[in-house]
């Protein structure tokens, strides 16, 4: 009854959202249609009911569709004054406009309604919880990265007698097994590296027997309470087969790091551990994301394991449980943090797998044909796939205003002010609602950025994958390295280099059309503000791809924790506090009445109401209130220590998405062309700067 | 019926306080606060401490305590997890049933359905603003009824001819007339 009464509800809406769609209008009607639109869009931004986003969500549809409708029957070059190029290249961006807007409806559908699931409370009595085991795969990273994860696993609150932890090995390490023996947990490996991490699982399964599966990448370090947030759900609903929770960076991204907005503009991933992931739970239809999740082994045994077929296995796994029939819960809370990857070719390369293996499981398990999927399923997973073909319609976009400025093309088959009158109520109702429903999630003009700095690289990989799902292979993401010196990846930033020389060369070509009375100044205008914008973005690409310096293995990490110190085990303790701590060192507040010398060696008690064991360190700076310290050598028990007071506390990573500052669109703008503005003048400095050191070069290097 | 993120306060909560509503926090690794003895010369007992649940003893000693203690590992390369009787696989479906004493939702969300947004939705508003009806109260003069005399006693004056010459008028008559 209620369904239907929705039903007849959205077939009385459609009628006059038809007529709005399809009126015609002359420029002036249409500039009206646009003004009251964006003034309706900005009215209801400010309704802090969430009811009233559903109200935008559908304003933004009738924007976009109506945009669409005008350009696909009044726009298109069709006729014998245009030629087949002209009708090549429009062919071109209204491929591109469709993408943009099936994309458009797809997220609204998928994010209409968060669902912001909490934890469920565990049975009363600890001895009726389930046997669970924790997986830790590592193929080829370095033991530092790996102890603390293994030392939080550790730490779980979860009874004893029913935590088996597993290092799954692929690399057949002996300092990784003398570790593990050390610690007390169990080394597993296997006789060959087939089907790589999901291979490794697999193997691991055949050989343990707990009821339910952790997974954590191995930089993954877990909280204390991984397990009490997340296994209640899956104890009081059986059918639900796997929890998955948000992946937390605790260090910043290429993009974080190179523009310097580390806690200040949510980064690539926050958007989908935020957002994506909650509105998939709506739908039933969250997915594993690899790490940070608990599985259900009876559902992971009944499809066969974890996906082999695919680079992106938990998404493929989790589609083919759903399509058993199984549940998924997503808890937004972030239960563990890691390493982001250091350099822009190293996240370049992960997202290239991300998207190739998107790409592989639409050819091969298509959610849109595959059997037992729910209507919500199979709209959240064709979107996270779809959203992978962003490639070649970014390109698309970064090149259209050229096709008119520099070749002369009419692509759009309309005088400039009429595009700009329909266009414009497009962009901005979708930008004023993708902020209003995004906002502390992912900040206004980023998705063009962070798409701009991927697009050419996942164009390729994409296309192959769905010529043929079984070409490349897995490549493992690197993580704990170092950037030993600010320079700027020219390698990397071929595509960016060219994609904005390309728009400058435009920019100036319209300029001088515009001073020479071009016929058509307003369409002239209109493709300059283009390539202006796309300047901008490609000038922000160009800043992500200027590496900065990153020396520290260690990440520091800015908390305030309560701690001790004392200058010997003999003397007496001061209270205090850490302004940051790292893996390597530690810096506090200095009390008074203490002083310490540089070169000294002291101790630090992290946490002393939860824990005795104290920490050496020598003193390397002292000043300011201020006494810093490298971490010298630790035992297990003082490593452990300082897992679990950094990384390891319930709470650890619980204020890292307030402290961010909130979606402004304006001032997002404001900030990403700040960013682009940078980037070009970095570029420039380092195009005089090379051609400088060719002039000086002799000439016979050259030939060489 | 806002859109606020799920409330981490509520989480912190349940951390500092080991319990929210019927969610209930247990320690398995006793922590095991430092005594200090102050630079000052006095000893000091940390000011929070967080107790253990009583009633969970760990089976075996916290992983960083027999560490510390020097005590072999738990297991080598050969991987055979020791899980007590308790500990063995049983049928999902027919523990989680025994389990489910609390019956929470699974789906609980913070704000409720959009498929509530309909007539239901409407229904119930209109319910408690039926229930608190405004009271105006306008002052209007008494109410008293008029009567034209007049144009009553010319009517009835009639003769019986031009009564029925009135109900011979059509309609269109009528229009025509006025």
């Amino acid at each position: 009854m209620r369904r239907l009464s929705l039903i007849v509800v959205v077939l009385l809406l459609l009628v006059p959202a038809y007529a709005l769609i399809t009126a015609p209008a002359t420029l002036l009607w249409q500039t009206y249609t646009a003004v009251g639109m964006v003034i309706a869009a900005n009215v209801l931004r400010r309704l802090r009911d969430y009811r009233w986003a559903l109200a935008m969500m559908g304003l933004s549809v009738i924007a976009s569709t109506r945009y669409l409708y005008w350009r696909l029957t009044e726009t298109l070059p069709l006729g014998p004054e245009f030629n087949l190029w002209d009708q090549f290249l429009a062919a071109g961006l209204i491929g591109a406009e469709l993408y943009a807007y099936v994309i458009l409806i797809l997220g609204f559908i998928q994010t209409i309604w968060p669902l912001h699931r909490k934890p469920v409370p565990l049975p009363p009595d600890p001895s009726q919880w389930p046997t669970v085991d924790v997986f830790i795969p590592t193929y080829n990273e370095p033991l530092k990265v790996v102890r603390p994860t293994v030392l939080a696993a550790l730490a779980l609150d979860w009874p004893r007698d029913k935590l088996n932890i597993y290092v799954l090995d692929d690399g057949r390490r002996d300092e990784f097994r003398q570790f593990c023996e050390t610690v007390g947990v169990t080394h597993l490996i296997r006789g060959d590296n087939k089907h790589a991490k999901a291979g490794n699982i697999n193997a691991a399964l055949k050989k343990t027997r707990g009821e339910f599966v952790a997974i954590f990448d191995c930089d993954h370090i877990p909280v204390r309470s991984f397990l009490q947030m997340t296994m209640g759900t899956m104890i009081v609903d059986p059918k639900v087969s796997l929890v998955q929770t948000p992946h937390h960076f605790f260090s910043p991204d290429p993009f974080e790091k190179n523009l310097s907005t580390f806690r200040k503009v949510p980064n690539e991933g926050e958007l989908f551990y935020g957002l994506i992931q909650d509105g998939d739970d709506f739908w039933d239809a969250s997915f594993f994301c690899g790490s940070c999740a608990v599985l259900r082994r009876t559902a992971l045994e009944e499809i066969g394991g974890i996906a082999t077929e695919t680079v992106t296995e938990d998404a493929h796994t989790s589609l083919r449980m759903h399509s058993r029939g199984w549940r998924s819960a997503y808890i937004n809370i972030p239960q563990a943090a890691g390493l982001a990857t250091e350099s822009l070719s190293a996240h370049v390369g992960q997202r290239i797998r991300w998207a190739r293996g998107m790409a592989q499981i639409m050819r091969v398990d298509n959610p849109f044909l595959m059997k037992g999927l729910k209507f919500g399923q199979r709209i959240c997973y064709m979107n996270a796939m779809l959203h992978f073909f962003y490639g070649l319609p970014r390109l698309i976009f970064l090149t259209s205003p050229l096709a008119y400025l520099l070749l002369g093309a009419d692509i759009i088959k309309a005088q400039g002010w009429m595009v700009l009158a329909y266009a414009a109520p497009h962009v901005i109702l979708a930008t004023i609602t993708n902020s209003r429903l995004q906002g502390p999630f992912r900040h206004s003009f980023w998705a063009e950025l962070y798409e701009t700095v991927l697009a050419t690289f996942i164009i390729v990989p994409t296309a192959l994958a769905v010529v043929n799902p079984k070409l490349g292979k897995f490549n493992v993401t690197a993580k704990g390295g170092i950037v030993d010196r600010d320079y700027f990846d020219k390698d990397i930033a071929k595509p960016y280099y060219l994609l904005f020389s390309l728009n400058l060369v435009g920019m100036a070509v319209g300029f001088t059309r515009l001073l020479l009375n071009d016929p058509h100044p307003d369409t002239v205008a209109l493709n300059i503000g283009w390539t202006l914008y796309n300047l901008m973005i490609t000038g922000g690409a160009l800043a992500v791809a200027s590496e900065k310096r990153q020396v520290r293995e260690a990440v520091r990490v800015r908390t305030k924790l309560e701690a001790a110190i004392r200058l010997s085990p003999d003397d007496g303790a001061w209270l205090t506090n850490t302004l940051d701590v790292s893996y390597n060192g530690v810096a506090l507040t200095l009390p008074d009445g203490v002083a310490p010398q540089v070169g000294q060696r002291m101790q630090v008690l992290l946490t002393p109401s939860r824990s005795d064991t104290w920490i050496d360190i020598d003193v390397k700076r002292v000043g300011r209130g201020i006494v810093a310290g490298r971490i010298a050598e630790m035992t297990i028990a003082q490593e452990s220590a300082l897992v679990q007071a950094l990384f390891g506390r319930a709470d650890a990573w619980m204020q890292w998405r307030e402290r961010q500052d909130l979606d402004r669109p304006l001032h997002a703008l404001l900030a990403v062309a700040r960013h682009g503005l940078r980037g070009s003048r970095n570029f420039f400095q380092w195009l005089g700067s090379s051609l400088l050191a060719r002039a000086r070069r002799p000439a016979g290097t050259n030939a060489a | 019926m806002s859109d606020k993120k799920p409330g981490d306060d509520d989480v912190q909560q349940l951390l500092r306080d080991l319990q929210l509503g019927n969610l209930q926090y247990r320690e398995f690794t006793a922590p095991t606060a430092a005594k200090l003895r102050l630079a000052g010369g006095k000893p000091q007992e940390p000011a929070v401490t967080l107790p253990a649940d009583p009633a969970v003893v760990p089976a075996k000693p916290a992983p960083d305590a027999r560490l510390a203690a020097g005590v072999p590992p738990l297991s080598a390369a050969a991987p055979t997890p020791a899980l007590p009787p308790a500990a063995a696989p049983r049928n999902a479906a027919t523990r989680a049933t025994a389990l489910d004493t609390t019956s929470p939702s699974v789906t609980t969300a913070v704000h409720e359905s959009p498929l509530n947004f309909t007539f239901e939705r409407l229904r119930r508003q209109v319910i408690p603003a039926r229930a608190a009806v405004p009271q105006l109260n306008l002052q209007l003069p008494p109410r008293q009824r008029v009567i034209l005399q007049p144009r009553l006693a010319r009517l009835r004056q009639r003769a019986l001819a031009e009564v029925f010459a009135a109900l011979a008028q059509t309609p269109a008559d009528k229009r025509q007339s006025s």
